[in-house]
């Protein structure tokens, strides 16, 4: 492994790299937190969808058992560092897509929890919960525009990198 | 260093929702009655108030012009101006919860008819109904079919500010 350690970097790469390692780990806790309750009652989350008054009624089935892989394989692409700009442009667009769902909610009076997080952790959709994802989404800034760490270069930062091989 | 971005989104996308896909063939969706109740309108409005009952929309027509009788607006205050039951109060449930001076408005009423936008399943409206039997409110009753089928029967409206409100 080639890259110096993080305290010679200039200041500004320095801070792109740790804030987009950050902003990764804190979305995919936020997307493993997000995809569990709905993994194990997906009843409750079609129910949740169904409420949003948005989709056909038999959509909000099958969006509830397609939605929670794509949140998990996002959360390990950020995790792992596979492709994480590509999980973080995808990220963005889900919270964007979901902001969007909420605001047309409120705009026709439906009140709702958001089922953002389950039913584990019932929520009343309101401007908050929208500014919330618009949050989200801007952490996806970071992961895109910062240097792209591989694996080994984010796994290489957390454990003491290992002593090089002698020429 | 975007293109390849996106290339890298479309990728995760992809992947992503072909394993939902796969969890839905194999696992399958849960059935609509499971989250869709069509006949769940039988069902009381608010099951920790039995109390509670639902009012049909002819039965509320004829008791718009009743003085014992009001009805209580759930929606947000930009909906109830634009148009609400003639006669009607502006509770908004935008926080979930009732302002004190509200309340005031409602106490002394026989029958309150809570009522919002979406249907029988209109939770604004439940919710209502709930805090109204919780505050002591004898009489409670949640409008069936909502404002959408009170303005598609036709039947009186009004719109402006709330007059008596606070």
């Amino acid at each position: 492994m080639t890259a110096p350690s993080p305290s010679l970097l200039p200041a500004p790469r320095s801070a792109l790299v740790w804030g987009s390692l950050g902003a990764r780990v804190a979305l995919a806790a936020v997307y493993l937190l997000a995809a569990v309750p709905k993994l194990g009652d997906p009843a409750a989350f079609a129910q949740d969808i169904d409420n949003y008054h948005l989709l056909p009624v038999d959509w909000a089935g099958v969006a509830a058992v397609v939605l929670p892989p794509l949140e998990l394989v996002v959360a390990a692409a950020l995790l792992l560092g596979v492709h994480a700009r590509g999980a973080a442009l995808v990220s963005a667009g889900m919270l964007i897509a979901f902001a969007a769902a909420m605001g047309q909610a409120i705009a026709r009076g439906i009140d709702l929890d958001c089922g953002c997080f389950g039913s584990a952790l019932a929520m009343h959709v309101s401007g908050w919960s929208i500014l919330r994802n618009v949050v989200l989404a801007a952490l996806s800034l970071p992961i895109v525009l910062g240097p792209d760490l591989g694996p080994e270069e984010l796994w290489g930062r957390i454990r003491p990198a290992r002593a090089p091989a002698a020429d | 260093m975007l293109p390849t971005a996106l290339l890298e989104a479309l990728r995760v996308a992809a992947f992503g929702l072909g394993l939902g896909v796969l969890v839905w063939q194999i696992g399958g969706a849960p059935m609509r009655g499971s989250y869709h109740d069509e006949s769940a309108s039988c069902a009381p409005p608010v099951a920790a108030a039995p109390a509670v009952g639902w009012i049909e929309g002819p039965d509320a027509a004829g008791l718009v012009s009743a003085t014992e009788v009001t009805f209580a607006d759930a929606r947000s205050i930009d909906e109830f101006e634009r148009g609400h039951i003639a006669g009607a109060v502006s509770i908004p449930m935008d926080t979930g919860a009732i302002a004190p001076e509200l309340l005031a408005l409602v106490r002394g009423a026989g029958t309150v008819v809570t009522y919002c936008d979406a249907g029988s399943d209109c939770a604004a409206s439940r919710r209502l109904a709930e805090l109204l039997a919780a505050a002591g409110v004898r009489d409670v009753r949640v409008l069936r079919g909502g404002f959408a089928e009170w303005l598609a029967a036709e039947r009186p409206t009004e719109s402006g500010p709330c007059t008596v409100c606070p």
